[in-house]
């Protein structure tokens, strides 16, 4: 060996010892404790989150060269991951095996930083419970440009919660650019779905027991198109709100969009007889009847109520109470209306209300007033207890709109939209729901790039919990749209 | 001696060469003088239509079907559009190229120099391209699968020539419904060889590209078929000149049996490379000049010019050019108006240009799918309404994607809304561009910083003028929104000289008259000229007093000048008619005129 190659081989081993621990993306030496907690982004700090849930990836929004993150729990180190960037993708692998063998218990999440000059820095733990329920395995919603008319790019999809797989069940495209809406499953047994689709193949798509079918709800009888749907739990019928919409810009309010109702009755969908008729409820021509919701064993249908409006109208001061009547499903009659929650007294309007599964919840999004919340920034969301009727404002609301919400089958978790990102695209939260009703620090659904709602323009529209994966693909929905609707035949009763 | 001889023949030969290209040289340079001297508005219209975004969003955004990487591509070249004379060489090197390559293919296959065909081709795609809705995709389209051929013809040989069988099926996920000019070409020339080889690949070929269309509709993009057959060809994308481009896509598809047929025409003429080459540019350049011309189209270019100019904020050489150029289109003295508002001339130069009595050169009705959505939010920002603004431009972009006039209208109103996390989001997508890069970077010194935008005397302007008190937008009706906005805010100026124009259209003289002691409490220096012309006729020809105008007068030449116009009426009989010419010489550009003759 020459003298050269033996320095050379000597610089190589200095070089490789520098790199390994020189340049080490561990923290070591003397390490600085921050008195404050690592910002971020998403928050995903201080939260509850599902056993199943897919890897919380997350950008440390700190200063630094390096970054190393270090998960642990009451029986030791789970997980490390470190980072140039601060850009922290968590092996899926390692998350599972972490999250499984903590269900109930705490997970302290420790961040490090490295400064320029080498020197490390550990900021507050953090710690995060796993809770013991689990979360349905699917989300369904809609991406949707958070527009005023127009719609391009319009599609339904499917998001298993357990990693990062999305699928779309339905674009637009494919459709000659269509509408699709107001996706609905039945919340008891969630393979019974439907939706809407507006335009040129217009119709109202039902998939139930791997049948799908298109339906032209609208017969002559019915003065406005079927709109807002819920599924029975039985799965035999259908309550539809029929509503006439007006839809108009603010100039200067930063609401944008403000659509408001100048009709809407409850309309019933008969599945197996492919009948429609009207809810009869008394003096029904006086209200304006939205949101229908069935109790978990479909003996109650819960609904917003207003007073119609007339041709001059304050929109303003149109607010929605929440009701319900009883309904007996074999006679297909429904009761007496009776009130819930008076939210006009308290100068407040109910959108959407939603029942958990034990019936002993139901959560609302309350406004200032209308029936449209999702561009009110103002909108909250509201809990009722139904053993007592009491009303209490969700911890899990921010100072911009939340609206649209859907139970877990398990009646733990809620997922929400919720506009507090940047004020205009909706994205879904998830909170954690406790026996009593109460919400914990809700979390946004995780992605697997961290960042991707920093860039993403479009808003998750209607985020439904599914514990089924619906077996439907663009394709078959394109070849249902070019058939002819049957028609569904008018029922008195 | 025999050295001498080499060098002799070298020279011989590079001049036949030499002369041999020159045809494409002029083919090249006239394309190039054309594009970036005398149609550089078709370059400006289509970097203004869309916007490339140097990021994976945006590559796997345009990979959501077969054609999306064609159309990548396409927006990648046209963003260079953005330097006119850099576009002018990007299309003509795209357009020599398939005239070259349409050569060497004919040459190839059929052992002889081609030249009119390819230049003929050539001819046809200039005048395409010479549409400014025909957009680059559709000739670099028709490039890549000229290009693909020849390469596969002439060295894709390996594997007993199946590798372009093979690659033709992936070539659809690229380039989309261009691909089967590719496909057309191998059938032909494979049919060609007259072997049993040959018919066997055409067999596979076909299979394959069956199998693969099958897969495409029913498993991955789920496409309606004839989406699938075509896309990213249409219509709208061709300048509806898709006949044309059809029947050149036709010919190109079939190359090979061109260039089986025997053209005896020209074989008869024996001539030299060098008046070969001459006279082929001489035609080249008689053919560009013939085209060029027929296809310039002077509306056009004058339009571009001044949308370009506007968005330069260049309101003062908006006026100057139109006043120097008279335009009669709509979209022009739109924009024109605006730039009047923008300099407080509304009501002063308004009947200098040709206007629309209706309205529509004032404001523009809401349209979903024409070129009015790009531009018709231009006017609320104007007068003030913001959220109307942003609107035009929110919808635009979701109909038609991202602009970059688009994206920095959303960026402006959501700063002047004080959205900032919106105009973040917006604002990175601009820092992904790569021209737009700097103006990105300065909108981002606003966010979250009011102060900054305090002192930005643009941006504060507009967050003074921006409507406090909230209505609800008739976008039908734009004047009604005027109407609105004065209602809520009584200090808007330029809504109120909108106001007073669309009064000036409809020769509304009570309500000018009416409104003119209104003028001082906006804050106008002097009463507009054509408002005190109003003022004037109304008060002479209902013999009433001038109305209050505070400290304000009319122009004193004003009534003179009526006098004037009044009795050139009468020296000709109170004829309407006999009095024109005469009226038109001297009042043209009056109120009185417009009143009495439009």
């Amino acid at each position: 060996m020459s003298e050269n190659q033996f320095y050379i081989k000597q610089l190589r081993l200095v070089f490789i010892f520098s790199f390994v621990f020189g340049c080490s993306n561990q923290p070591n030496g003397k390490i600085i404790n921050i008195e404050k907690k690592a910002i971020l982004e998403p928050d995903y700090s201080e939260i509850t989150i599902p056993p199943n849930i897919a890897p919380l990836n997350f950008v440390v929004k700190e200063a630094g060269s390096a970054y190393f993150i270090k998960f642990s729990s009451s029986t030791g180190t789970e997980l490390e991951v470190s980072s140039r960037v601060g850009i922290i993708h968590i092996p899926e692998k390692g998350w599972r095996k972490m999250l499984k063998n903590n269900i109930g218990k705490e997970i302290k999440v420790d961040i490090y930083t490295k400064s320029e000059i080498g020197q490390w820095s550990k900021f507050s733990t953090i710690t995060n419970k796993v809770a013991i329920e689990t979360i349905d395995p699917y989300l369904y919603y809609r991406l949707v440009f958070p527009g005023y008319e127009s719609w391009t790019e319009l599609s339904i999809n499917r998001r298993n919660l357990e990693s990062f797989e999305t699928k779309s069940l339905i674009e637009n495209s494919v459709v000659d650019e269509n509408c699709v809406n107001c996706h609905s499953f039945n919340n008891g047994k969630t393979d019974d779905f439907l939706f809407h689709m507006r335009g040129s193949m217009g119709g109202t798509y039902f998939h139930s027991k791997g049948e799908f079918k298109k339906i032209n709800l609208k017969t002559k009888e019915i003065k406005n198109g079927a709109v807002y749907p819920r599924w029975h739990p039985s799965g035999k019928f259908v309550a539809f709100s029929s509503n006439k919409i007006t839809q108009r810009f603010h100039a200067a309010d930063n609401k944008k969009v403000e659509v408001t109702d100048l009709e809407s009755s409850l309309v019933l969908y008969d599945v197996a007889k492919n009948e429609i008729m009207d809810i009869k409820l008394t003096d029904k021509d006086k209200f304006m009847d939205t949101y229908p919701e069935w109790s978990p064993g479909g003996k109650y249908l819960y609904f917003c109520r207003a007073a119609q409006i007339g041709q001059n109208y304050d929109y303003k001061q149109i607010k929605y109470n929440l009701c319900r009547v009883s309904f007996d499903a074999i006679k297909r009659t429904f009761g007496e209306v009776e009130l819930v929650f008076d939210a006009i007294q308290v100068n407040k309007s109910v959108a959407f209300p939603r029942i958990s599964p034990d019936g002993r919840f139901l959560v609302i999004t309350v406004a200032d007033y209308g029936c449209f919340p999702i561009w009110h920034k103002e909108a909250d969301l509201y809990s009722v207890d139904l053993s007592n009727l009491k009303v209490i404002p969700l911890d899990l609301n921010s100072e911009y709109t939340e609206s649209y919400h859907s139970w877990s089958s398990n009646g733990r978790w809620l997922i929400f939209s919720s506009k507090r990102g940047d004020g205009l695209t909706a994205r879904p939260y998830i909170a954690y729901i406790d026996k009593d009703g109460f919400s914990k620090k809700p979390f946004i659904l995780p992605q697997e790039d961290p960042e991707f709602y920093q860039r993403f323009l479009k808003s998750f529209n209607i985020p439904e919990f599914s514990t089924i994966e619906i077996k439907l693909n663009p394709g078959e929905i394109r070849n249902l749209a070019k058939t002819e609707a049957t028609q569904a035949k008018w029922s008195k009763n | 001696m025999l050295s001498m001889r080499l060098i002799m023949n070298r020279i011989k030969t590079n001049k036949e060469l030499l002369f041999s290209l020159l045809p494409y040289l002029v083919f090249l340079t006239g394309s190039l003088i054309y594009f970036g001297f005398f149609v550089d508005y078709i370059l400006f219209y289509q970097e203004k239509s869309a916007l490339f975004i140097s990021s994976s969003d945006f590559l796997v955004e345009n990979l959501h079907q077969p054609g999306g990487l064609l159309i990548y591509f396409g927006k990648f070249f046209s963003t260079f559009f953005y330097y006119p004379f850099v576009g002018a060489a990007i299309v003509s090197v795209i357009l020599t190229l398939t005239i070259l390559t349409i050569s060497k293919t004919i040459s190839f296959l059929s052992g002889k120099a081609v030249v009119i065909l390819p230049f003929i081709i050539g001819a046809v795609l200039f005048y395409l391209q010479s549409n400014y809705r025909f957009l680059l995709f559709n000739n670099l389209g028709l490039l890549l699968q000229l290009a693909l051929f020849l390469l596969s013809i002439k060295y894709l040989k390996f594997l007993k020539g199946w590798v372009p069988v093979l690659i033709a099926p992936f070539w659809f996920f690229a380039t989309g419904g261009f691909a089967w000019i590719f496909s057309l070409l191998l059938t032909f020339n494979f049919a060609f060889e007259k072997s049993r080889e040959g018919w066997i690949k055409v067999i596979l070929l076909w299979c394959l590209n069956l199998i693969i269309f099958y897969i495409s509709k029913e498993f991955l993009f789920f496409q309606p078929g004839k989406v699938l057959l075509m896309y990213p060809f249409s219509e709208q994308n061709t300048g509806s000149q898709q006949v044309l481009f059809l029947a050149i896509a036709g010919i190109a598809s079939i190359l090979p049996v061109i260039a089986k047929i025997k053209f005896n025409l020209f074989t008869k003429f024996k001539v030299t490379a060098l008046v070969g080459g001459l006279t082929a540019s001489a035609l080249i350049i008689i053919a560009l000049v013939t085209i060029g011309i027929k296809q310039f189209d002077k509306k056009d270019k004058q339009y571009f010019h001044v949308e370009k100019l506007f968005y330069e904020n260049k309101f003062d050489e908006i006026i100057n050019y139109n006043l120097t150029n008279p335009s009669n289109n709509i979209l022009t003295i739109f924009l024109n108006n605006i730039a009047l508002c923008e300099t407080n001339k509304l009501n002063d130069l308004l009947f200098n240009f040709r206007q629309s009595p209706d309205g529509n050169t004032l404001f523009l009705k809401w349209e979903m799918v024409s070129e009015v959505l790009k531009r018709g939010g231009y006017f609320y920002y104007t007068i003030g309404m913001v959220n109307e603004a942003h609107r035009w431009a929110y919808e635009n972009m979701v109909m038609k994607g991202l602009s970059p006039e688009g994206l920095k209208m959303l960026i402006r109103t959501e700063l002047i809304n004080g959205n900032y996390k919106m105009a973040a989001k917006y604002i990175a997508l601009l820092k992904n561009t790569f021209f737009y890069k700097n103006e990105a970077a300065t909108f981002e010194k606003f966010l979250f910083n009011d102060s900054k935008i305090t002192a930005n005397q643009k941006l504060v302007e507009k967050r003074q003028d921006k409507i406090k008190t909230d209505f609800f937008s008739i976008t039908d009706e734009p004047n009604i929104n005027v109407e609105r906005s004065l209602a809520s805010d009584t200090l808007n100026k330029k809504a109120f000289e909108y106001k007073m124009a669309f009064h000036l259209l409809k020769k509304d003289y009570r309500g000018i008259a009416a409104l003119l002691p209104k003028l001082q409490e906006l804050g106008f220096n002097k009463v507009p000229a054509l408002l005190g012309e109003a003022a004037v006729a109304y008060a002479t020809l209902n013999s009433k007093p001038l109305p209050n105008l505070g400290r304000l007068s009319i122009d004193p030449q004003t009534e003179p000048r009526w006098m004037q116009f009044l009795q050139t009426f009468q020296a000709n009989g109170n004829n309407l008619k006999t009095a024109e010419p005469a009226l038109r010489n001297n009042f043209r550009n009056t109120f009185w005129y417009y009143s009495f003759y439009l």
